[in-house]
């Protein structure tokens, strides 16, 4: 059973839930403004984990491989060699598109389990390298970076809701067009798709360079919003367990449901933290419950088709 | 010289307790087709039940440990019937997408003990008292009576696994589902028995290892991560499923981690496990000693 919502149901959920999303800051306080700015840089992170995962069926245990190449290269651009904030966003953006490709050769060779752990290993990597490199990195405590994106909050807030607009169109373009379908052909059988005459080839990298280019975008603007760069922010493992579980608890292979499962995960998590150390294990149980009884996820109990 | 005799001694201690920590994950694997994330979080729970048994209610040392292993077979039984189980009989989740959602399961099962035994017990590490104490001189160099009796046990424990798996009638169940689940069920050998000693056998493993290498190193909330990651290592070097592989490719980390701990240093100890493991993984993904 496949879940796959009406293009029309679909539609309309997008729009109401746009429209909520401009009009919130408006009410809220600047504080939790702030966390909404947040979870949307991370609802494109999940989203573009999900056009993996959902679409060309890689595993990828190690988003934050892309994402902390993106926000890495930039931040390091910015301290070291005081580029403007525009050029070093780009360029971390074209870095991580480089790391994306890297990783397309693994993704051919390699099926199941042994992708999830080259992906989760090359994370592992890059987080020791920045300890390594800690006089460049800062190590362990980061880096403060003298430019920022905006001082606004509300330009911030409405800079990354632009961004979430764009890489969530970006994504249902491609993943409702042909492009989407050939996609998950080669995840499925990829030998009967090759058969067909599709360059699976072709698509994977597609499929891998949108997905980094995505990331790696939105790193680097997280960091630049935040103003640090750090180990925690955008590269620890557990970072790759939010986005893992915002996907799966949003509703995985749906590109709306990720956004919906990062507002969910960033906001539980803040409610909960009254909870203290507790409030990981909370979020995680939360999870858990969704995963066993609604393996569709947020977007599956809304989208459901009657 | 003496360089040479630590870097050896002390490498194959370390390896010792690496390979019984590698063996629960490796067998799980191999026979039930899961990739048990929250290993760590075993090995850890284990040690600091134990410890916490030892240190506050004063019990004798091999009461703690055998509570400590107790802790870490019902917790193994509890993911079993609680997500492993449920999600292998799901209809609504698709197939071919059963082995990720165990993945995450185990994923977020992990993060739900470390979170629990960070609140109960703290986040400071403890140390299981030395079994024996006193130490002897060999080869220019002084060990520890206690870390030659950790490695003992080890290996003993890991000999008696192999007689187990091979050589008793439960043990070969064992064996014979790793290869094929129909080809069992099909001899009249019920699955659900399988995994139940599976399982039971997983927890035992666990939390000796656990108790061993707390022992050593000590243990925390915080390493469960670190732990699941040297085991996930080990096992793709190993070839995932192969138990002899897992218990060689043990000594290829742990000699490799000890000679960069001693030679460059002990910062930089993880990274050539890792590239090891990436080249392993692009030049023989099925591992050292893999079979599919």
């Amino acid at each position: 059973m496949r879940f796959s919502p009406s293009s029309r149901n679909l539609l309309t959920f997008c729009t109401l839930l746009l429209i909520t999303l401009v009009c919130l800051p408006w009410f809220l306080s600047l504080y939790i403004a702030g966390m909404l700015t947040i979870a949307l840089y991370f609802s494109v992170f999940t989203m573009s984990w999900d056009l993996l995962f959902g679409y060309s069926g890689e595993v990828n245990f190690g988003p934050t491989f892309l994402i902390g190449i993106g926000a890495y290269a930039a931040a390091l651009l910015n301290v070291n060699a005081g580029l403007p904030v525009f050029a070093c966003v780009l360029l971390g953006t074209l870095t991580a598109v480089l790391a994306g490709l890297l990783l397309v050769a693994p993704a051919l060779r390699l099926r199941g389990p042994y992708f999830c752990l080259i992906t989760l290993v090359s994370v592992l990597v890059l987080q020791e390298f920045i300890t390594i490199f800690a006089q460049y990195t800062g190590g362990e405590i980061g880096m403060t970076l003298p430019g920022v994106l905006s001082a606004s909050g509300m330009v911030n807030y409405y800079l990354a809701l632009a961004l979430v607009c764009v890489s969530a169109g970006v994504f249902l373009g491609i993943t409702s067009s042909p492009v989407g379908l050939i996609l998950q052909a080669g995840a499925q059988d990829p030998v009967a798709a090759e058969s067909l005459g599709f360059n699976i080839v072709k698509y994977k990298v597609l499929a891998f360079s949108l997905s980094a280019f995505f990331s790696g975008l939105s790193g680097a603007m997280l960091v630049f919003y935040m103003g640090t760069a750090s180990v925690s922010i955008v590269v620890s493992v557990s970072v790759i367990l939010q986005i893992i579980i915002a996907a799966i608890i949003g509703g995985r292979r749906t590109i709306v449901g990720p956004i919906l499962g990062s507002l969910f995960i960033i906001i539980t998590g803040q409610w909960l933290q009254y909870l203290g150390q507790l409030d990981y294990a909370a979020v995680a149980i939360l999870a858990l419950i969704i995963l066993l009884f609604f393996p569709d996820g947020i977007a599956g109990i809304i989208l459901r088709r009657h | 010289m003496q360089l040479f005799w630590e870097i050896l001694v002390n490498g194959f201690i370390v390896s010792s307790i690496y390979a019984l920590g590698a063996m629960g994950f490796s067998l799980i694997f191999g026979t039930a087709g899961i990739l048990n994330l929250a290993h760590g979080a075993y090995l850890v729970l284990a040690a600091i039940v134990a410890w916490f048994f030892i240190s506050y209610f004063k019990l004798p040392l091999p009461a703690g440990l055998a509570i400590g292993i107790l802790a870490s077979v019902l917790f193994s039984y509890l993911l079993f019937f609680l997500l492993v189980n449920p999600i292998d009989k799901s209809k609504r989740i698709p197939e071919e997408e059963k082995a990720i959602f165990v993945l995450t399961a185990t994923l977020l099962w992990s993060i739900i003990i470390e979170g629990m035994l960070d609140y109960v017990f703290g986040s400071t590490p403890v140390v299981i008292p030395p079994f024996v104490s006193g130490s002897m001189h060999v080869f220019e160099i002084s060990v520890t009576y206690n870390m030659i009796i950790l490695a003992m046990i080890s290996l003993l424990i890991i000999g008696l696994l192999w007689f187990a798996i091979n050589r008793t009638r439960p043990g070969k169940m064992l064996l014979a589902a790793s290869m094929s689940r129909t080809g069992v069920a099909i001899m009249g050998i019920e699955l659900k028995r399988v995994y139940l000693l599976l399982w039971g056998i997983y927890g035992i493993l666990a939390g000796i290892s656990g108790v061993l290498l707390a022992a050593f190193l000590g243990a925390s909330a915080r390493a469960a991560p670190e732990l699941t990651g040297m085991a996930f290592s080990i096992v793709v070097l190993g070839g995932l499923g192969s138990i002899t592989g897992s218990f060689f490719a043990s000594y290829i980390i742990g000699y490799l981690g000890t000679l960069t701990a001693y030679l460059i240093s002990p910062s930089y100890t993880p990274l050539p496990a890792f590239f090891v493991l990436v080249v392993i993984l692009l030049l023989r993904p099925q591992g050292l000693f893999g079979r599919f």
